[in-house]
């Protein structure tokens, strides 16, 4: 019997079960010939060297180890349990985070997830489908809302629009009225544009030729003192560069004195440069300044300062604007740059 | 081997009876010590310590009678002898072998001494020809004296396995015999 020759490059006669035993064994072979050589070969092998009885040393440190053990592990087999449930544990939670991250929760259970996890700075989506934020909590607007819940929640939708209302209050010139601490240059209506950085108003909006609407806009220099313009040039025609005035002033703008009164933009209440509050309040006693002054106090952090609106009056020789606050509003007034109003403006700081 | 007496003294020595650890090191150590010796002639005498006290550590946790308990110590002897090679890959040594200093104080006959040396040494360079998993089963089955049910527990493979493995080495060794005999021929040819 010969053996394959792709395997092996000598012939080599066959090898049955029992024979490969008794070699391995150490039995007698019957039959002498190459397996009887190969069980030769492996004779010296099976000679065991001598085995003293173990040294005290060495018996001291198996005892401390079977001892050790048994003690270590009361319960059998609990570390690997214990590994078990640990594994399970994370799989657990890594299964359940990434079902969370991705918005795959149910909706109650997502919301509460993502509420909870907001806590403690981490942003989760909402059910409703909106992203995770990712911004941390330390990086958000003052006053910003934290979570799209609580933009959602019960009265957040109101919130919201009252912030928004506020914040066009602060933003845009009211219609009409008067602000007290507007004491615009007289050269020419206010108008500046509060800025939101640094709280102070644009001034310097120079008058606009160009415009035949006759909308004055910019120019007024805030006057910190709030000490109202005595007299007024005529507004030049300008273009109003941020807020459009929604009131057009009959009187003329030579007579609009404190420079035209107009809407006055107070800076920031709150920002750096401490423009003042605009507390003034508008008395107008002309039946045809019907608007009431309305006074905005900026307050709002951060944002757009409320708005001195001063009303032009309508050439009442009796409107009289008083402005006893301290604004940086600016006059922002409007009105046709030709006609002359008959009043006679004692804004009264 | 122990017989019926195996149950008994494994229990003992899980309590951490000297006697019945003793028994138990006395009826395996020879194989290990061999199985050692043939696989690392420096420090198997070191490696079998490992292995008795790492046997000893885990008492609490085999199951098993008494021919799955050889084949469990040698699970650990492997085990340790593979952590014995990294150490010594780390921190090279060249210790002298074991047999140098039973040759020195052998009192027997020094040339029979030597002849069984030559004939173990040629023995293990026959096994060394055998890719490595082949030799792992015949020093288990020819040096460890395992059972084919042992040897597999021990390499972790199939009893099935193990007898493919042993056959295929069985017929290397068998190559390497007639090898000489036939480049002996061809030259004369």
């Amino acid at each position: 019997m010969t053996d394959r020759g792709d395997e092996f490059s000598v012939n080599v006669p066959g090898l049955d079960e029992p024979t490969a035993e008794a070699v391995l064994v150490g039995a007698e072979l019957e039959a002498s010939g190459t397996w009887a050589e190969v069980a030769g070969l492996l004779a010296p092998l099976r000679e065991l060297p001598r085995a003293d009885r173990p040294s005290a040393e060495l018996l001291d440190r198996m005892e401390a180890a079977a001892t050790s053990r048994r003690l270590g592990w009361p319960v059998r087999g609990a570390p690997r349990s214990v590994l078990r449930g640990a594994a399970a544990l994370v799989a657990l939670l890594l299964g359940f985070s990434g079902l969370a991250v991705a918005n795959a929760l149910p909706a109650e259970l997502q919301r509460f997830v993502a509420r909870t996890l907001d806590h403690v700075g981490i942003s989760l989506p909402m059910p409703d489908g909106r992203g995770p934020s990712i911004v941390p909590r330390s990086e958000r607007a003052p006053g910003a809302a934290e979570t799209s819940d609580d933009i959602d929640g019960p009265g957040g939708t109101a919130r919201v629009a009252g912030e928004l209302q506020r914040a066009a209050d602060a933003s845009v010139a009211p219609s009409s009225g008067t602000s007290g601490a507007a004491s615009g240059d007289p050269a020419g209506s206010g108008g500046s544009r509060p800025d939101a950085n640094t709280g102070g108003p644009d001034g310097g909006a120079q008058p606009d030729p160009s415009d035949p609407a006759g909308n004055g806009n910019g120019g007024g220099k805030p006057d910190s003192t709030g000490k109202p313009a005595a007299t007024g040039k005529p507004s030049s025609t300008t273009k109003p560069t941020t807020t459009k005035p929604t009131t057009t002033t009959k009187g003329g703008a030579g007579n609009n004195a404190g420079g035209n009164a107009g809407t006055g933009n107070a800076g920031n209440g709150a920002n750096k440069s401490g423009n003042g509050t605009n507390s003034g309040t508008t008395s107008a006693t002309h039946p045809s300044a019907t608007a009431p002054g309305r006074s905005v106090s900026a307050t709002a952090p951060g944002k757009t300062g409320g708005n001195g609106v001063g009303a032009a009056p309508s050439g009442s020789p009796a409107a009289t604007i008083a402005a006893p606050g301290n604004g940086n509003g600016n006059g922002n007034g409007n009105g046709p740059p030709t006609t002359k109003g008959n009043g006679d403006p004692h804004p009264n700081g | 081997v122990l017989g019926d007496d195996f149950e008994a003294t494994l229990e003992a020595a899980r309590r951490g009876s000297r006697p019945a650890l003793a028994t138990l090191y006395e009826d395996l150590q020879p194989n290990v010590l061999a199985y050692l010796r043939a696989r690392s002639h420096a420090d198997a005498e070191d490696i079998a310590s490992d292995v008795w006290v790492s046997v000893a550590a885990g008492l609490q946790r085999f199951r098993g009678d008494e021919s799955g308990f050889r084949g469990w110590v040698f699970t650990i002897a492997r085990r340790r002898l593979v952590d014995a090679r990294r150490r010594r890959a780390r921190r090279p040594a060249d210790p002298a072998p074991h047999e140098v200093f039973v040759a020195i104080a052998a009192d027997g006959d020094p040339e029979a001494e030597v002849v069984a040396r030559l004939d173990y040494d040629a023995a293990l360079a026959a096994l060394s020809t055998l890719p490595a998993d082949q030799e792992d089963v015949v020093l288990l089955r020819v040096v460890a004296g395992l059972s084919v049910e042992e040897a597999a527990r021990a390499l972790g493979k199939l009893p099935g396995t193990v007898r493919v493995l042993q056959h295929r080495a069985l017929r290397r060794l068998a190559q390497v015999l007639e090898e000489p005999l036939a480049e002996r021929v061809g030259d004369e040819a």
